[in-house]
């Protein structure tokens, strides 16, 4: 959003067709504005050169290893009768739903009503700091947190119980049923608009635009639930229901249901093991309490189970992949030199100019991924026999997410720390209206909470830790794909090139300087 | 298979530390000192368009312009009138870390930056 941001400054212009609210660029300290200065070239080169040695390390632990890691061990977190009386009662559960649809309207009012200075108004820092930034953090490093409370899930669920009250026959339950080619798509076609909107669309700072677009893909989302059923909606259309499910694969945390016939008829699981079933919210919800678990697990081993790759959700994974690095790449001064010189050959359009460029990138980029991930995975496939290309290339594409949740929490941990704090005076005064409900609304963020040295030590050592884990999730994944030992090590070679590449790409947009 | 994992970790940690050494730069053994720069903004921007400093500086800008300009340096929240025909001096400590972008306030245009190199 950042770079969309920057290009707001350049091209203050009408707003086309899609003239959704005045686009006025951001005023003042600009939204999404960061001071991170480039990490040094030898920095740059120190990470490179780390993660190349890690990989063989990674490989010098598995030589000789005949198993593939199986299970994992579990500690269920609801044997505990302090926890089980906090996080599962149902005052809990409760109040972080209705917390969480009371921040989806306050989203809505203060965007529609509120003052339209970005930074003087909750909804874009609420919806691009808080929500986007920090609640992927959170769902990967700690749970699945929208699962449990996805607002546009809470309000359905209202309406539905409310209809039924009603008297009307079957509440908002469908009987139309989910085209089995559609898979997916609808999730990932939903993505693609709003990293459209996140990166290109220069709009997106602008409250009364984030209001728009919410209200708009709320209704997309309530009618996919009235018309094929809340879970299968929000499993396979629900953009982010889909994307932070992928992300809680990573998290330290799982749900799990044991015995007992909630999954039953769930299309989500047990499709091998009908016994349990992992990180399915609809079955959970559905479960007794005695047969639910909430487990604390070791971190990413979610990533190593590898059912439900069907070709959509490959695409899906890169497509996320891809569109994290798309977003580092923008700022570079090699993609705004690439941009100039298309825009001479192929001429610019004006204002239309940075939105023709930016949406071909946003398409060429993940092709381009796809294109370079399919010739690496048939690669594998050709060193190690067996398995069919696009399990492989399903289960691979899983172990490739730390390296990209690696970048992602790089590139904004500063983001999320300085503009972050916007919050506390947002909070207090939502609107602009002069209020002040905590007390906060004369903070004043501080800039300099972290240090340039501090950043870039830390973003080569996160890029270095998601890799270190993707080349481990990778090599675990070809132990249980390959037919032997040594066939499973021989495959795993382009796949640790690849993520090499893939780390080294990260790395190196970082030791960019960002272009304004 | 304990045996290999502390092998394996300990060669990594040796093998990473010692590249570590090897390639980071010597810390400059200056102290911070005293920095003065002319700015001279006009249509085109500040120049020069960048001010490279080091943590701990000293900073004086002496800024000249050839029309009336707002100079807002963002992260220190510097905020100055500069007038043409006179010179204005901004002073400060660099104290944090970081590139600024330096902007005029009365056109939001960004005239140029102010990079500051941690020490």
């Amino acid at each position: 959003m950042n770079v969309a941001l920057r290009r707001a400054a350049a091209f203050p212009v009408v707003v086309l067709w899609l003239s959704l609210a005045d686009a006025r660029p951001a005023l003042a300290h600009g939204f999404g504005q960061r001071y991170d200065l480039p990490v040094p070239l030898w920095l740059y080169l120190y990470g490179a050169a780390s993660a190349v040695l890690l990989s063989f390390v990674v490989f010098g632990f598995f030589i000789g290893e005949k198993n593939a890691p199986g299970g994992y061990p579990r500690l269920n977190l609801l044997r505990f009768r302090l926890l089980r009386a906090t996080l599962a009662s149902p005052v809990f559960v409760a109040g972080l739903r209705i917390f969480s649809v009371g921040i989806f309207v306050l989203i809505i009012l203060t965007g529609l009503f509120g003052d339209q200075t970005p930074v003087l108004n909750f909804a874009p820092t609420m919806v691009w700091v808080i929500w986007w930034v920090g609640g992927s953090l959170f769902v990967t490093l700690v749970g699945n947190v929208w699962a449990a409370a996805n607002p546009l899930k809470v309000v359905f669920e209202w309406a539905d119980r409310l209809t039924l009250r009603l008297g009307v026959e079957n509440g908002l339950d469908p009987d139309i049923p989910y085209p089995v080619s559609w898979d997916v798509w609808p999730a990932l076609a939903l993505f693609f608009a709003f990293a459209w909107v996140e990166l290109v669309f220069w709009g997106s700072a602008t409250p009364r635009n984030i209001a728009f677009l919410a209200l708009l893909y709320s209704s997309v989302t309530w009618a996919g639930m009235s018309f094929f059923g809340k879970e299968t909606w929000l499993r396979r259309g629900e953009a982010f229901s889909v994307f932070f499910d992928i992300l809680a694969r990573f998290a330290p945390t799982e749900v799990r249901v044991t015995g007992g016939a909630a999954c039953e008829g769930c299309d989500a699981c047990g499709i091998e093991n009908k016994d349990v079933c992992v990180n399915c919210y609809g079955c959970f919800a559905r479960a007794m309490p005695e047969h639910r678990e909430l487990n604390l697990r070791p971190p990413a081993v979610g990533l190593l189970s590898s059912e439900g790759t069907s070709v959509a959700r490959v695409a899906f994974i890169v497509f996320m992949l891809s569109s994290v690095t798309y977003d580092g790449l923008l700022a570079t001064p090699v993609w705004v030199s690439l941009i100039f010189s298309l825009q001479s050959i192929a001429g610019s359009f004006g204002a239309l100019s940075s939105l023709f460029y930016g949406t071909l990138g946003l398409l060429a980029v993940p092709l381009l991924f796809f294109a370079l991930y399919a010739g690496f995975v048939k690669l594998c496939q050709a060193l190690g026999g067996g398995t069919g290309f696009w399990k492989l290339a399903g289960s691979f594409a899983y172990s490739l997410v730390p390296i990209a949740f690696a970048y992602q929490a790089a590139h904004y941990f500063t983001l999320l720390l300085t503009d972050g704090q916007n919050i506390f005076y947002l909070a207090s005064d939502p609107f602009r209206w002069g209020w002040n409900l905590f007390g906060t609304g004369g903070y004043e963020p501080n800039a300099a909470i972290v240090g340039a040295a501090f950043v870039w030590y830390s973003q080569v050592a996160l890029i270095v830790a998601g890799h270190v884990i993707a080349v481990y999730l990778a090599h675990a994944v070809a132990l249980r794909s390959a037919p032997n030992t040594k066939l499973a090590l021989r495959s795993q070679i382009p796949m640790v090139a690849l993520m090499v590449l893939y780390t080294v790409t990260s790395l190196w947009i970082l030791s960019q300087p960002v272009v304004e | 298979m304990t045996v290999r994992i502390a092998i394996l970790t300990l060669i990594s940690v040796l093998v990473l530390g010692g590249l570590f050494v090897l390639l980071r730069p010597n810390p400059k053994e200056t102290s911070p000192g005293k920095r003065s720069f002319d700015l001279e903004i006009s249509e085109d921007g500040m120049s020069p368009t960048q001010i490279s400093i080091r943590e701990g500086d000293r900073v004086t800008l002496n800024v000249t312009t050839d029309s009336p300009v707002e100079m807002h340096v963002h992260g220190y929240d510097l905020e100055k009138e500069v007038e043409p025909g006179e010179t204005t001096e901004i002073s400060f400590e660099a104290d944090l870390t970081g590139r600024f972008p330096i902007e005029d306030h009365d056109t939001e245009t960004e005239l140029g930056a102010l990079v500051v190199e941690p020490r």
